[in-house]
């Protein structure tokens, strides 16, 4: 009992993020369905289970908690609720889930994301082409977040000049869901953000009806005229694929580049064989799991782990605990590049009906801002005494900075 | 045994990696199977495949259980 109660102090510690893998190896071994107070939810921590609940929308449904916050928010909320009330892919079950995926789902497959490699790889070379001559710069500010943000508006087909909003919406979405209740002036930020985004998207979809590009929001505004979206869920749907491709893959990126150079062994490896670069982004997948975890609420009272769960209870499947459970990998807190991923899938884009539309692109730019970091800075070491320190958020495993040095002698 | 690939089908190509002789990528890029019974020999990787799918999109059918 008394191992327990420290794991419910752990989970709540300031130094929560430093500790993580220990406190979930904690978990999974003592009770990997944990009641959390502080969390208000299950904390569910092996593969297994991970996989049991993630797989069944049926009996963990992704709907319904978001609508909840927005009611005990104050002020202004009415564009957020409209926003929010659409279905959108990661808030929603069969059959809205089945039909929004069937027409975004086209240009996210894996050959269709392909196509982007060469303009993947301008991007992050325009991007590198500013700091690298610096002895010393931050890659999470000039690299990992601008990267993302860039990648995805050229997927969707967002303009440039909208490209700067891009910031505003993500920070404003996870400060607004990341207090509860939200303060009035993070509800009013967020509104304001999300309402000028939402006549943004409007404009853009009517305008691509007319003069089709090719891109996410050009088959979107065809889906609508089609009848297999409304217009409301093609605004919520795009809007929701431009934020989230953000966090997550400055996380990822900025958690793989972290990875290698504190496993010099493993920098090697992959810099004399550049083909296992892929690979390297499945281990970091694998390793840090960008979302660690994600929430699903129960539908009825069921049975999980030999633990009775009641109908309306949260449950948090812990990906980054699953990646790491030995009953599934082998030597599971051991960073390897070389590890064997085809028949053994990580769990870090999920699992189910609503494993990660993005992952194709995510996997894709994190490959090729590797690749082209290492052709550019070559030398790159990380400033001397660094030490990691992550974001106090419990929905992104990100790094608040990641220095380094560059030993080129300028030209 | 037989196999079927689903709707929930996102081009992932797991089972093309595990299973390439029963499993393809078709002009969308999605997997597809081939139909029929699947041979006694590629059982085990059928099974294999079915379970690391992470959209779980791959359906196996046993025609033996049913009587």
């Amino acid at each position: 009992m008394r191992n327990i109660d420290t794991i419910e102090s752990d989970l709540t510690a300031p130094d929560f993020a430093r500790r993580q893998h220990e406190t979930y190896r904690r978990l999974r071994e003592a009770s990997p369905v944990f009641w959390s107070k502080a969390s208000a939810g299950w904390i569910v921590t092996t593969f297994d289970l991970v996989d049991e609940v993630l797989t069944d929308p049926a009996r963990f449904t992704s709907v319904g908690a978001e609508l909840a916050h927005i009611d005990a928010a104050p002020g202004e909320t009415e564009e957020v609720r409209t926003h929010f009330a659409s279905p959108q892919l990661n808030i929603s079950d069969p059959p809205d889930h089945t039909r929004i995926r069937r027409a975004f789902g086209r240009s996210f497959l894996p050959r269709e994301v392909a196509g982007y490699r060469d303009s993947f790889r301008s991007l992050a070379r325009e991007l590198l082409e500013g700091s690298s001559s610096e002895a010393e710069f931050d890659l999470v500010n000039s690299y990992a977040e601008p990267l993302p943000v860039q990648v995805v508006a050229e997927v969707m087909g967002v303009p440039g000049s909208l490209r700067d909003l891009v910031p505003d919406v993500t920070l404003g979405q996870r400060h607004f869901f990341g207090e509860s209740p939200p303060g009035e002036r993070v509800v009013d930020e967020f509104s304001a953000s999300l309402t000028e985004w939402r006549n943004q998207l409007r404009a853009l979809l009517a305008e691509r009806l007319k003069d089709p590009k090719g891109d996410v929001i050009s088959r979107a505004a065809q889906a609508v005229t089609d009848g297999k979206i409304t217009l409301d869920e093609a605004i919520a749907t795009c809007l929701h694929l431009i934020i989230a491709g953000n966090g997550t893959t400055t996380a990822l990126i900025s958690n793989t580049l972290h990875l290698l150079l504190t496993h010099r062994d493993q920098l090697e490896t992959v810099a004399s064989d550049p083909n296992l670069i892929p690979n390297a982004v499945e281990e970091s997948l694998r390793f840090e799991a960008p979302l660690p975890r994600d929430r699903r609420i129960a539908t009825v009272d069921t049975e999980l782990g030999g633990h009775q769960i009641k109908a309306g209870d949260r449950v948090y499947a812990v990906l980054a605990s699953a990646n790491r459970d030995p009953a599934q990998f082998d030597r599971p807190d051991t960073f390897d590049v070389t590890r064997e991923f085809t028949a053994n899938q990580h769990a870090a884009f999920g699992r189910g009906i609503h494993f990660c539309l993005g992952a194709p692109v995510a996997r894709l730019e994190t490959q090729v801002a590797i690749e082209v970091l290492l052709e550019v800075v070559p030398d790159l070491e990380l400033v001397p005494g660094f030490a990691p320190e992550w974001h106090r958020i419990t929905t992104h495993r990100a790094l608040v900075r990641l220095p380094i040095t560059t030993n080129l002698v300028p030209a | 045994m037989r196999l079927e690939v689903t709707s929930e089908c996102m081009g992932v190509a797991n089972c093309v990696g595990i299973a390439p002789l029963l499993f393809k990528l078709n002009e969308e890029g999605l997997s597809s199977t081939m139909p029929g019974e699947v041979p006694a020999v590629l059982v085990e990787k059928a099974q294999h495949a079915v379970a690391s799918c992470p959209t779980r999109a791959i359906v196996a059918i046993d025609d033996n259980n049913d009587g």
